[in-house]
């Protein structure tokens, strides 16, 4: 009996760790390539450690992460769709927003595939000779830009040919990579995996192709557990031109290149 | 005294007890005898407040539910030891433990299973657990002692070891004993009452 | 193929190298699944026998809704919960979601069923006896359940195996109200799934390993005692 009490009174302290939320510390709602590209691994520490605020990053998909917002579940939000952010904004549920860095998008292929320079040439030969093409299929923020590209081309991508994958971005690059067909990849997720791929970049830095991420401070008004001082630690301290340059620095060593390249100020 | 009255019971809707009057003293020696079938456990079930459906009448005046005990065809014994059984009616009594370890002691020697103390219960025999289970039911002195063919499963040598350590109980502690049997060597052997069921029974042709 | 044995043997080497990162996930699973576990043992699997000790209205109603509940999907245990403690609810106050108390408390509404139903299963069938012999021995009220709960031992210690191996084992929930947050929330299971949406198999295999390890001696050890009876 007594050895029962002992090992309750052990749990009960340490679920007092376990429950336990400080008011240094902030919800940050985000997606889940963000999260897999490993950005936010590698600044977070450093930013608990410049300004002593731990951050609770949840990454799910764009619209999740949207809807955390506007629900006031999350204190502030890294993403990555322009346009569904200005909507957000317009209706009020952010304070502020910011544009801190980008990058590309990717459309890969086969290695001995078309050969093309612009996104539109590359959709418009991979829809009339109904080539292979993967879709995340799920509406996440790089599904999203997918099916924006066909609008902006006038194709509406239909056949056997479209191939509509399963959600994840990595196992929609080896439903490609299987089937030997065209994609668009965020351009972290590809390069991780790049070496266990049979695909290559065919078109990279087309302005089409720009995906912004940006911060958003979430309205203090949602409820009254927004931590609106902490957001604004968090904006404040990724737009400094130090951490900048590091977000700049991220990748080059594995890669070769920015996988997140700074805005200009 | 027991008394019964006007004490009827079914079974999915068969009726295996029908008497409508019946006393039995709570001291001494009753012996319930009777074929197979005619009720007799169903009976003692009543007595001993484990089978509460029925219609009638059962009084034990005088006797509350802590000074009985019941001992079954087939009762059960506890996952643990010999000694181990035997004391715990002593221990919900909350004895001391030298009372508990005299009084466990004692049993062991007057049922002569003494070297069966630390062995557990659920691996005896069939007649060592009938000792056992008596010497337990005996263990807090009980004022009425009800068993259902306890030497079922007994040698010779057994039964009469286990008849006269419940005669002298009985005589000692001047307690009731209420006991099922069909051995008529055996009911010559103790004495004390002898109560045909069937006489008693409604409705028998 | 050879991402696959690649993945086997960097696993291997997370494994006996003690990285840091996956024995704290595996350490947190072990601690919130034991823990909901240890809460439904102690609580609900001694409730689950006294009930069925009991004659109680509506037996067969009761029954059923257990062990339909049992069956419930944990992802809408995740759900339910998270709706709960969200901070727009009713509990949003306590400020639960995304950690690990909230996992323990989905993870425990989760097994809940399981243990009180198979529990109160058990002792209709098998405690009635016990408690009959009980009475007759002297024995009363609690020392009653404490008698009863002590031989049926064996059984119930199964059905405790069998909630810790649903609760190890189920992603739903965790994902849910835990929000798979690193060095915070994150379990064998969701780091499998995330793991393998990312691409990542080395840590992956190694959990799945671990996670099957341990799912193997749960259930040796259910089997032994089953074994016994």
């Amino acid at each position: 009996m007594k050895k029962v009490l002992f090992i309750l009174l052990v749990v009960l302290s340490l679920s007092v760790n376990v429950f336990a939320k400080g008011n240094k510390s902030i919800v940050l709602a985000t997606t889940t390539s963000v999260r897999d590209s490993g950005l936010m691994d590698y600044l977070l520490p450093m930013f608990k450690e410049d300004t002593g605020y731990s951050v609770d990053m949840v990454a799910v998909g764009t619209g999740k992460a949207l809807q955390m917002g506007e629900d006031g579940e999350a204190d502030v939000l890294l993403v990555h769709a322009k346009a569904s952010e200005l909507k957000f904004m317009s209706e009020g549920h952010g304070v502020k927003r910011k544009e801190l860095f980008h990058n590309y998008f990717v459309v890969v292929g086969p290695k001995n595939g078309v050969e093309t320079s612009s996104v539109e040439s590359a959709l418009t030969k991979i829809n009339s000779e109904g080539l292979n093409f993967a879709s995340r299929g799920d509406n996440s923020g790089t599904n999203k830009k997918e099916m924006q590209l066909w609008g902006e081309n006038n194709i509406t991508p239909k056949g056997d040919w479209y191939i509509v994958a399963g959600s994840g971005m990595a196992s929609t690059l080896r439903v490609a990579d299987e089937m030997q067909a065209y994609t668009l990849s965020d351009i972290a997720t590809y390069l991780n995996l790049k070496d266990t791929l049979d695909l290559e970049i065919k078109v990279g830095e087309d302005s089409s192709l720009l995906n912004q991420y940006s911060v958003i401070t979430i309205a203090p008004s949602k409820n009254k557990f927004i931590n609106e001082k902490g957001a604004n630690v968090f904006m404040q301290w990724l737009a400094s031109d130090r951490v900048e340059e590091k977000v700049g620095e991220f990748g080059r060593d594995r890669f070769g290149m920015s996988l997140f390249i700074p805005d200009q100020k | 005294m027991i008394e019964i009255k006007n004490l009827t019971k079914s079974f999915h809707g068969k009726r295996v007890l029908d008497i409508e009057s019946l006393n039995i003293t709570a001291k001494g020696i009753t012996i319930i005898r009777g074929e197979n079938g005619l009720g007799k456990t169903t009976l003692l079930n009543i007595i001993a407040d484990i089978e509460g459906q029925y219609e009638g009448e059962v009084i034990k005046s005088g006797i509350n539910s802590m000074d009985m005990t019941f001992v079954q065809q087939k009762p059960y014994l506890m996952n643990r030891s010999v000694f181990d059984n035997i004391a715990y009616p002593l221990k919900v009594r909350r004895w001391s433990k030298d009372l508990i370890d005299k009084r466990v002691e004692d049993l062991l020697t007057e049922f002569n299973i003494g070297h069966l103390a630390e062995k557990n219960a659920g691996r005896l025999s069939s007649g060592e657990g009938q000792k056992v289970a008596i010497a337990r039911a005996l263990s807090f002195r009980p004022k009425l002692l009800l068993l259902d063919e306890p030497t079922s499963n007994l040698d010779k040598e057994s039964t009469i070891l286990t008849e006269k350590v419940i005669k002298i109980y009985a005589k000692r502690e001047e307690a009731g004993v209420v006991m099922i049997s069909h051995d008529n060597e055996q009911i010559k052997r103790i004495g004390g009452r002898v109560i045909d069921l069937r006489v008693y029974l409604k409705g028998e042709d | 193929m050879d991402y696959i044995v690649q993945g086997f043997s960097k696993a291997l080497s997370l494994l006996t190298g003690f990285d840091r990162e996956l024995y704290s996930i595996i350490f947190l699973s072990i601690f919130v699944s034991l823990t909901a576990t240890l809460i439904v043992t102690l609580v609900f699997i001694p409730l689950g026998v006294g009930l069925g000790l009991k004659k109680i209205r509506g037996e067969k109603f009761f029954s059923r809704l257990l062990f339909s509940l049992m069956g419930v999907p944990s992802v809408v245990v995740g759900l339910l919960v998270a709706l709960l403690i969200s901070r727009r609810s009713v509990f949003g106050f306590l400020g639960l979601l995304y950690t690990p108390g909230a996992m323990i408390i989905a993870q425990t509404f989760l097994v809940i069923p399981l243990g009180m139903g198979l529990a109160y299963k058990l002792s209709k069938k098998q405690g009635r006896r016990i408690k009959n012999e009980g009475k007759l021995m002297g024995a009363r009220g609690i020392d009653l359940l404490f008698l009863v709960l002590r031989e049926l031992k064996g059984e119930l210690l199964v059905i405790s195996l069998t909630c810790f191996s649903r609760a190890i084992t189920e992603v739903g929930a965790v994902m849910i109200v835990g929000g798979n947050i690193k060095g915070k929330t994150r379990v064998m299971t969701t780091t499998i799934s995330m793991m393998n949406s990312m691409g990542d198999y080395a840590m992956g295999i190694a959990l799945g390993i671990i996670l099957l390890l341990i799912t193997f001696i749960v259930n040796s050890f259910a089997y032994v005692f089953h074994q016994e009876d």
